[in-house]
């Protein structure tokens, strides 16, 4: 992919430990991750149902939707915990002179 | 060790997962799974909400496809009902009248909706709602349906009552015998959160009261209760409750109680029968009583562990009862003990409706209530395994963050 589409979202330290915020990218929620030191993005939106993965739990590098349950991979959005059983879409995330970017497909 | 046959009846949530936890456990028995309707295994949540309202597709709720448990080598007999289990031959019965061996057999029968034995009840437009086949032919009557009553104000009969204001516009009447909402299942503040919620969305009550027949030229017309009202109706909906599809149990001589008697392991009073889901009343550690539970959870999670009994791998089902419901576009979820001797704390968000209810037991927070909140239920169920050192006033305050409260490492003993 070409080193384009990088929007940038929030400023470093925006985001406690283990915790999630919800932004926008291209129009479209994404959730952001900050997990020991690496921030992650992904959908924001669970593929089950229509529930907010920025105000799940996180636990490592997976989050926990609020509504059902169901868990996906942080790093791979991978679902691997019913009900959910569709992975989610991750985005690249970077951190350039601490201003947090996420990538979108154009 | 010679192929063991597993024979599983109930095509339903509980039988796929027990079929698919089988395959992982043992990758060389045979395995049939026996179910009397004909979809492919599928969840239920949904029909009463996502399916029903049009949010979701029906095919969504399939657990699996048919080729993709035949890839598995798990044999499916769908549409097909057993009459009958043979104990002393290890064997089913079909209704066509073939036999199964079984080394073996795990009953995951389910429920059936009960019904309301007064006259009319068989009039079109009448339902209840169990199956993805009820819940179709359910949406299809609402299409047309300016007046909805629904009997029974328990999580089936509020979930159909919300999602045919959402979707339909209907004009909602909701009859129940008790004296509110959820009477059966749910704390106080449950109770009130929701019925203020469909008050405020156009759903009527009449509390007390119940059917006494229905009438109409073999369409349904009127709804005449107990209390002698009438109500225009032009469709109905029956959620008073399910009741445990014991029959086959109780022919074949197993223990039952409100519900196949299990322990924790899923097995049954005969050896080599297992019974799994929400037809049993089954033991789970964490709540020491036998219980019977209408709940995903258990259709998901007992199951599994049924299924692991059945291949040599014994492990106790030990697990925090976790329920939720949809409603209106809002989420509410109760998790571990909630009964109304526990001190409450109640936390309330800012802005939309968001609040949760701590249930403490001695200081330690024991189980939770959550509208729209669901990360805290999330919290509470660690805090139940790991401890958290909190007080009630910071449960009552929002600014304070739970995780950070949790105990880092569980005690070990």
């Amino acid at each position: 992919m070409a080193d384009e589409n990088w929007e940038e979202v929030a400023k470093v330290g925006d985001i406690d430990d283990e915790e999630a915020i919800r932004v926008e990218v291209d129009g479209k929620p994404v959730a952001l991750y900050f997990v020991e030191g690496t921030y992650y993005a992904t959908d924001d939106i669970c593929t089950h149902e229509h529930a907010s993965l920025s105000e799940g739990y996180i636990d490592g590098t997976t989050v926990e939707c609020p509504l059902h349950q169901g868990v996906f991979c942080l790093k791979t959005g991978k679902a691997l915990q019913a009900p959910v059983e569709k992975d989610v879409a991750v985005l690249p995330v970077k951190v350039v002179d601490s201003k947090i970017y996420i990538q979108y497909l154009s | 060790m010679a192929q063991c046959n597993y024979v599983i009846v109930g095509g339903g949530q509980a039988g796929c997962r027990a079929a698919l936890a089988l395959r992982d456990a043992d990758r060389n028995g045979k395995i049939v799974l026996i179910g009397a309707e004909s979809h492919p295994p599928y969840e239920r949540p949904a029909l009463s909400k996502g399916v029903l309202k049009g949010s979701a597709l029906p095919q969504s709720v399939i657990i699996r496809q048919l080729d993709q448990l035949a890839e598995m080598a798990i044999e499916t007999h769908l549409g097909q009902a057993v009459e009958q289990i043979d104990v002393a031959s290890s064997e089913v019965v079909l209704d066509d009248s073939r036999r199964l061996k079984f080394d073996r057999l795990l009953l995951a029968t389910g429920s059936r909706a009960r019904s309301l034995s007064v006259p009319g009840v068989n009039l079109l437009n009448i339902h209840s709602l169990r199956t993805l086949d009820d819940c179709l032919a359910l949406s299809e009557s609402l299409q047309s349906c300016q007046k909805l009553v629904v009997v029974g104000a328990g999580f089936i009969g509020l979930e159909v009552a919300a999602s045919a204001r959402e979707r339909f516009g209907c004009q909602v009447t909701v009859v129940e015998a008790g004296s509110g909402v959820l009477q059966r299942a749910a704390p106080d503040e449950l109770r009130s959160a929701v019925q203020t919620l469909h008050k405020s969305n156009g759903v009527h009550f009449l509390f007390n009261d119940g059917v006494s027949r229905f009438e109409g030229d073999s369409k349904l017309e009127h709804v005449i209760l107990a209390s002698g009202r009438v109500l225009k109706a032009d469709c109905v909906v029956i959620g008073i409750g399910v009741i445990p599809e014991t029959r086959l149990a109780e022919r074949a001589g197993l223990e039952v109680d409100d519900g196949i008697v299990v322990d924790e392991f899923g097995e049954t009073s005969q050896p080599n029968i297992f019974a799994a889901g929400e037809v049993t009343r089954h033991k789970n550690l964490f709540l020491g009583a036998p219980t019977r539970r209408e709940s995903w959870q258990v259709a998901q999670n007992q199951s599994t562990i049924a299924a692991h009994a059945m291949s040599g791998l014994r492990k106790a089902y030990n697990e925090i009862p976790w329920f939720w419901t949809d409603q209106f576009g809002h989420n509410f979820q109760l998790i571990g003990e909630t009964g109304p001797t526990l001190q409450r704390v109640t936390r309330i968000y800012d802005g939309a409706l968001k609040s949760t209810t701590f249930f403490l037991d001695k200081q330690a927070v024991a189980g939770a209530q959550s509208v729209n909140s669901g990360k805290d239920i999330r919290l509470v169920r660690e805090a139940i395994r790991r401890g958290m050192n909190i007080t009630p006033e910071q449960l009552a305050d929002p600014t304070v963050n739970l995780k950070s409260h949790l105990v880092r490492d569980p005690v070990l003993w």
